[in-house]
């Protein structure tokens, strides 16, 4: 029997430069699609989803997750952290076919995602793992990189094939529950 | 005055329900007897919309009147309206009215379907996120990179020999960042046609050649682009040239 329920609201970011795919990492959780044409993220703006279960103590729980897609271009933004700020998790996004975006994660987004909120769990993801020949990064490259992250972990996806797609989301959504203190959900 | 606090200008913001013209913010960046009145330009703006039953979200709309012009964004029954100059680039504003409208539904999203008689009063917390929106800069840079572009940017434009009259560092969006010397209009053109700037990711430069200008648009790097203003006359090449070489030079001094 399901004593209880409880609602949560968990504010997550895709963070990452232009044409990674985070906004086709969205469609591509919410709604099961994939859009072949690259068409450029204009600001900010956020989705929802509302993923249900019960936890071990019997309580219902019910979790809108708040997804927020941030323009690669707004990587430059001065008033970022009004978007940023509140944040409970956080992926950040490169394209396994180009180097630099991996560089950029480092270099930019993390720190903006850090300063505006602070206490957010990151997990990184390598997005058109599908591009299997473009890929321009390899698996022990990419093993040092995270060492040095500050990453709970590492996914290898594609928004294309839809692989680990569901994972990466479901593992922050829980891992986001299983830390935070119950008080702040 | 440089022009470019000019091309800054956003006169006055509102949002408000489309079907009912109901005002649920408003600020106004104006001395207040110059201020846009409020009811009247959402009374406009809501009997234009009963005419022309299309919006949607993705795509900015834009009125022109004579030196003004309304840009706005729909979202969710919501109208996110500007009063801006007509020379702000219509880029930057779609990226600051989407990032607003999102902010707005997150902060006070629950509250909305539940009120039946709107206190404004209620989204007062609002003004600060759309002032720093409205009045802070999109891209950053230090004043000291500022000054040492401007140097570069003149040098461009001093030497003769490459028909270069005027040259402007700009953000993706059209967000002039730096200028010198560009002439008003054929500034507004450029930012216009550099609406593609966001589309820039895989390419190193654009060359726009028309009677009135020879247009080059080079990237520095990542949203961030050197636009300058040719004399037509003049050959493209080295123009070009010219151009790339200052690039180089720049780049060394932005951070990345
Ligand atoms: N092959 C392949 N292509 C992908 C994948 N994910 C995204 N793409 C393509 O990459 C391009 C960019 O994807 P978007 O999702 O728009 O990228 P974004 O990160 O949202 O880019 P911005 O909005 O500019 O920040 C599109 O053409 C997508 O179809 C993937 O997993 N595999
Ligand atoms: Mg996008």
């Amino acid at each position: 029997m399901v004593k209880n329920e409880i609602k949560h609201v968990l504010k997550i970011l895709l963070l990452g430069d232009g044409a990674v795919g985070k906004t086709s990492l969205i469609l591509r959780f919410i709604e099961n699609k994939f859009k072949d044409e690259y068409s450029v993220s204009l600001g900010v703006d956020f989705l929802t989803k509302t993923i249900t279960f019960i936890d071990e103590d019997d309580i219902k729980r019910i979790v809108s997750l708040q997804v927020w897609d941030i323009a690669g271009q707004a990587r430059h933004v001065s008033y970022s952290h009004l978007y940023l700020k509140g944040a409970l998790g956080a992926f950040y996004v490169f394209d396994l076919t180009r180097k630099e975006t991996l560089e950029q994660i480092q270099n930019r987004w993390q720190l903006q995602a850090l300063k505006a909120s602070p206490n957010h769990l990151g997990i990184l993801i390598g997005n058109k793992a599908d591009l299997i020949k473009e890929r321009a990064i390899s698996k022990s490259q990419l093993k040092k990189i995270v060492d040095s992250m500050h990453v709970i972990e590492i996914f290898e996806t594609s928004a294309k094939t839809g692989r680990n797609v569901n994972k990466a989301f479901q593992k922050l959504t829980t891992e986001i529950l299983r830390v935070k203190p119950k008080k702040f959900l | 005055m440089s022009p470019l606090t000019e091309f800054k200008a956003v006169k006055a913001f509102f949002i408000f329900e489309k079907d009912q013209g109901t005002t649920l913010f408003t600020r106004s960046y104006e001395r207040s007897s110059t201020a846009p009145d409020a009811h009247l330009v959402v009374a406009f703006l809501t009997a234009m919309f009963s005419f022309a039953k299309t919006s949607s979200l993705s795509d900015l709309k834009v009125v022109d009147m004579t030196d003004i012009r309304f840009s706005f964004i729909e979202k969710n029954g919501l109208i996110f309206a500007v009063l801006v100059s007509p020379l702000v680039s219509p880029l930057d504003i779609q990226f600051k009215l989407s990032t607003i409208a999102s902010l707005f539904f997150s902060d006070y999203g629950n509250q909305l379907s539940s009120i039946d008689i709107v206190d404004t009063e209620m989204f007062s917390d609002f003004n600060d996120s759309v002032d720093e929106i409205f009045g802070g800069e999109t891209r950053q840079m230090l004043k000291s990179s500022k000054n040492a572009a401007l140097f570069y940017l003149k040098k461009l434009v001093s030497k003769e020999e490459t028909g270069a009259r005027g040259a402007m560092i700009l953000s993706f969006t059209g967000d002039i960042l730096l200028e010198y010397k560009m002439d008003q209009p054929r500034m507004a053109a450029a930012i216009r046609i550099l609406n593609v700037g966001t589309y820039m990711t895989n390419l190193r430069y654009l060359v726009v050649a028309s009677e009135s200008t020879n247009l080059v648009a080079y990237k520095i790097s990542e949203g961030l682009l050197l636009a300058v203003d040719g004399h037509p006359s003049f050959g493209l090449e080295d123009l070009v040239v010219n151009v790339s070489e200052t690039v180089k030079q720049i780049k060394e001094i932005i951070p990345h």
